[in-house]
């Protein structure tokens, strides 16, 4: 693998949380600059998906909501 | 927010723990409603989306996890007041440390960064009502300046990818030198 190659992320799938701005936001830019598709994780829905459709293009960028504090909603997702 | 991401996407490969807050307060007048919601985003947030996620890259057997920690996590920056911030900022690296030791020979990676003053929206609005607070950022930044948010693309891309196949436990400072001094 050539060292340019192992930044790749192609078709790789990736979660930022707190991404709808600031230093989350470009994070989640740098992934998908990478061939990542990323999901902005947000407390703040309706913020992530504006932030989502603005990042949306090459690769798949999605909005989701969380409030990472919710225990409940972290025994939901252990399910899977 | 597992499930959801999975659906739409499929098997989650890198998780960024990015989501935290600040509250400056002396710690004398601090109250333990503001300590705890400290603690419950910047710790219990870590930590219970690392849980659940990292669940997943077990079962799965890879997958990298970047937690966002912070200078203030190494060493107390002033002027501003904010014991609970760089305690759970701490907190943050050696939960980084403990989870790369517990899933190291099972193909999952942690790894941190502890960015030092970055100039985001929300720093800039800070630095408007103090500009004073600004003077004493960038006297203790050798690089004199603050750093711009797209200046940590590169690092998480490095620790979220292979480029960084040998690397797990590590907490990497981006701080234009702040805790060099």
């Amino acid at each position: 693998m050539s060292v340019l190659d192992s930044f790749s992320l192609d078709g790789e799938t990736a979660i930022v949380t707190g991404a709808a701005q600031g230093l989350g936001k470009q994070m989640a830019t740098g992934l998908t600059d990478m061939g990542a598709d990323v999901a902005i994780a947000d407390v703040n829905v309706e913020k992530a998906e504006r932030t989502a459709s603005e990042l949306d293009g090459e690769t798949d960028v999605i909005a989701t909501e969380v409030d990472v504090t919710d225990e409940g909603r972290s025994r939901r997702w252990s399910r899977m | 927010m597992v499930e959801d991401v999975t659906d739409r996407l499929g098997p989650i490969d890198v998780l960024v723990n990015n989501a935290g807050i600040v509250e400056n307060s002396p710690a004398e007048e601090t109250s333990v409603e503001s300590w705890r919601r400290v603690v419950s985003v910047n710790l219990d947030g870590v930590f219970l989306c690392a849980k659940h996620v990292g669940q997943q890259m077990l079962n799965r057997g890879e997958g990298r996890i970047v937690n966002i920690s912070s200078m203030s996590g190494f060493d107390v920056n002033v002027p501003q007041k904010q014991a609970s911030y760089n305690t759970t900022k701490a907190g943050v690296r050696m939960l980084t440390q403990s989870l790369a030791v517990e899933w190291g020979d099972q193909g999952v990676r942690v790894n941190a960064i502890a960015p030092g003053y970055m100039r985001t929206e929300l720093v800039d609005e800070v630095l408007e009502e103090n500009p004073e607070m600004e003077e004493t950022w960038l006297e203790n930044t050798p690089m004199g300046r603050l750093g711009r948010p797209e200046e940590l693309k590169e690092l998480v891309v490095y620790l979220a990818s292979d480029a960084s196949s040998y690397m797990t436990g590590s907490t990497v400072v981006m701080d234009g030198g702040y805790t060099s001094r």
